[in-house]
């Protein structure tokens, strides 16, 4: 194992400020002799727009230090426009070792090193300092600008978050990954308001779109091994890609799905449809050309600016994976991400605060 | 600066270096100016007096001989900067960009240099309509960037405005990494060159959109049109009328109809 991570990474550097924190230590560990004690920032640092070749190299490059700054961020989706579910970020860290060629942080990042931060007290102390939300029905999730488990064998951080996240039984914690690297957390104790939630796509857009991720079935068996020890499971079918046989690869993940989970034991589920901020189109051609299904999309740009499948293509999109959920079982619970009130009336009927299991989900933060 | 303080030359020095770059619009410089045994325009000011001003910060220098330039305009003078051995290292470029209101990093240093190498007709519309670099970025998705000058040569007679050529390089890219053959992509007199692309990018788009025009049955006196809107398709209805009584007794047709 220690060999693979090697690997993966071709330079690690530690922020002299943190050598000594656990995480720091656990690094040291698994990296030995590959990893370089710095003071301050590498000196090779960009923190400027990067070149679609400094966006790669950021992946192979790691460097833990301290942050700063607010840990605990309100949800993108939160904009005027869009429906969205009250969720919360933390950031610890940003950058992602896996390489999605849909990926937002091509148009986001401004850093060649992956960071991960090394002092998640700060973090659980800031978020312990929002008392005036300790009852409100708050969603927490830490793979936004970082995969949550894909170093988590190193960090231990979801061993960590489960803890602290058992004082607060109104709140939800939620992992979320394409890795099927589960096992570092999976005897922690936990009182059932961890949710471990896959992003999740068919075999045939893993394999041209989602590299160096985990497969298809790995991701499932994983989600089987959370369920077996009471996690939360949570499926995130998005983005749905377009492709020739659309059809029969999403109706093989769904099926697949209702064959190895009950709708109960996956409370939530999200669909979306690929969606990009349009400058991150060139980064994405640059780094993929049209091998990619991503590239080969033919999309236009939505009210919010983004670049989207024309709408009744995500409509049909939507129908498709919606119908034949609800032929398993009209028990699945499923929501559209990162979609306007018009895309949920026109598919659902009705906006999200009007379907009644999913109202909790979707009502203001007081 | 304090152009009144510096030596002026009026014999000439055999070993000097010529910058090979004219600005496009206009040279702010009355004079020859030199710098470490560079003239940095004699292009443009070959009779002029020579001014050394060798002592200065060369950035400072270039933004006074030079002025604002366009980014077609900077990716000419990198590439000319490059070529004179050694002399770009003493540039203070990032700074000189920045007085240019542009962020120098690597993605830009790539593109200046396939810009810099792009045919003649396509640089003279993109400095002209001062297209950005982001305008450009697009082109970089392409490896080799011949393969696609003799179609950038088209700008020039197509003239297209800078949000439509801007929409023409990227469909030309996409198009170019999906192998399409390069003549087929050529302007032609059957369509705007952007609409025949874009009918090539979007074959599904286009397909779908016509199935939906096809779809609704309309009583003559209506003309539906099909928008493209973003990501949706809106209709335009023109109602023909002679007048106020003809049009309620139209809308009251309309209105009837089971499809509303």
């Amino acid at each position: 194992m220690k060999n693979l991570w090697q690997k993966k990474f071709e330079k690690v550097l530690i922020d002299d400020k943190v050598k000594d924190s656990p995480t720091a230590l656990r690094f040291l560990e698994v990296f030995g002799e590959q990893v370089e004690i710095i003071e301050g920032e590498p000196k090779d640092i960009q923190k400027k727009e990067l070149s679609a070749g400094q966006f790669t190299q950021s992946k192979k490059q790691l460097y833990l230090t301290e942050f700063k700054g607010q840990f605990f961020k309100k949800c993108p989706g939160f904009h005027k426009g869009l429906a969205c579910c009250n969720y919360f970020v933390l950031n610890l860290g940003f950058q992602c070792d896996m390489d999605c060629s849909y990926c937002y942080l091509q148009s986001f990042l401004n850093s060649n090193y992956m960071t991960v931060y090394t002092n998640i007290e700060d973090a659980l102390a800031e978020l312990a300092s929002f008392e005036s939300l300790k009852d409100q029905p708050v969603r927490v999730g830490t793979g936004e600008v970082i995969d949550s488990l894909s170093l988590d064998p190193i960090t231990l951080y979801s061993r960590t978050l489960i803890d602290f996240f058992k004082d607060y039984p109104q709140w939800k914690l939620e992992f979320k990954t394409k890795s099927a690297l589960v096992d570092q957390f999976l005897d922690c104790e936990h009182n059932g308001n961890t949710i471990v939630s896959w992003s999740i796509n068919p075999p045939a857009v893993i394999d041209n779109e989602e590299h160096g991720t985990a497969t298809f079935h790995e991701r499932l068996a994983a989600a089987e091994r959370c369920r077996d020890k009471g996690f939360q499971i949570s499926f995130h079918i998005d983005p749905m890609i377009w492709h020739p046989n659309w059809q029969d690869s999403y109706a093989l993940l769904v099926d697949e799905i209702c064959q190895r989970f009950s709708p109960q034991e996956v409370p939530t589920l999200s669909v979306g449809t690929l969606r990009f901020q349009p400058e991150q189109k060139n980064m994405m051609r640059e780094r993929f050309a049209m091998d990619s299904f991503v590239n080969q999309a033919e999309t236009f740009k939505g009210k919010d600016g983004k670049l989207r499948y024309s709408y009744d293509l995500r409509k049909e999109m939507y129908d498709f994976v919606l119908t034949r959920f609800k032929n398993h079982s009209p028990a699945w619970r499923i929501f559209m991400c990162m979609e306007s009130p018009e895309t949920w009336v026109d598919t659902f009927g009705h906006t999200p605060h009007h379907e009644k299991p999913l109202k909790e989900l979707f009502q203001p933060i007081r | 600066m304090t152009w009144y303080a510096l030596s002026v030359f009026f014999a000439d020095k055999s070993d000097l270096i010529s910058l090979n770059f004219a600005p496009r619009s206009h040279c702010f410089s009355q004079a020859r100016v030199e710098w470490n045994d560079i003239v940095l325009n004699s292009q443009v000011c070959e009779s002029k007096a020579l001014v050394d001003l060798s002592a200065e910060e060369p950035s400072d220098v270039l933004f006074d001989v030079f002025g604002d330039l366009s980014f077609v305009e900077i990716a000419e003078l990198y590439a000319a900067c490059t070529k004179i051995s050694g002399f770009i290292q003493k540039i203070s470029w990032p700074l000189f960009c920045q007085r240019q209101d542009m962020q120098w990093n690597e993605k830009t240093e790539q593109l200046c240099e396939a810009v810099a190498q792009l045919p003649p007709k396509f640089l003279a519309w993109a400095h002209k309509k001062q297209a950005s670099p982001r305008d450009l970025q697009p082109l970089m998705a392409i490896k080799d960037l011949a393969v696609v000058s003799p179609l950038l040569e088209h700008f020039e007679s197509q003239a297209p405005s800078r949000s439509q050529g801007k929409m023409i390089i990227d469909l030309l890219v996409d198009l170019t990494l999906s192998n399409h053959d390069q003549t087929s992509l050529e302007p032609d007199k059957q369509s705007a060159w952007y609409d025949k692309l874009y009918k090539m990018r979007n074959p599904m788009t286009v397909a779908r959109d016509k199935t939906l025009r096809e779809d609704e049955q309309w009583p003559q006196y209506v003309q539906i049109h099909n928008q493209r809107q973003g990501d949706r398709i809106v209709k335009k209805m023109q109602i023909l009328y002679s007048d106020n009584k003809d049009l309620s007794k139209k809308l009251g047709r309309l209105s009837e109809m089971e499809h509303l």
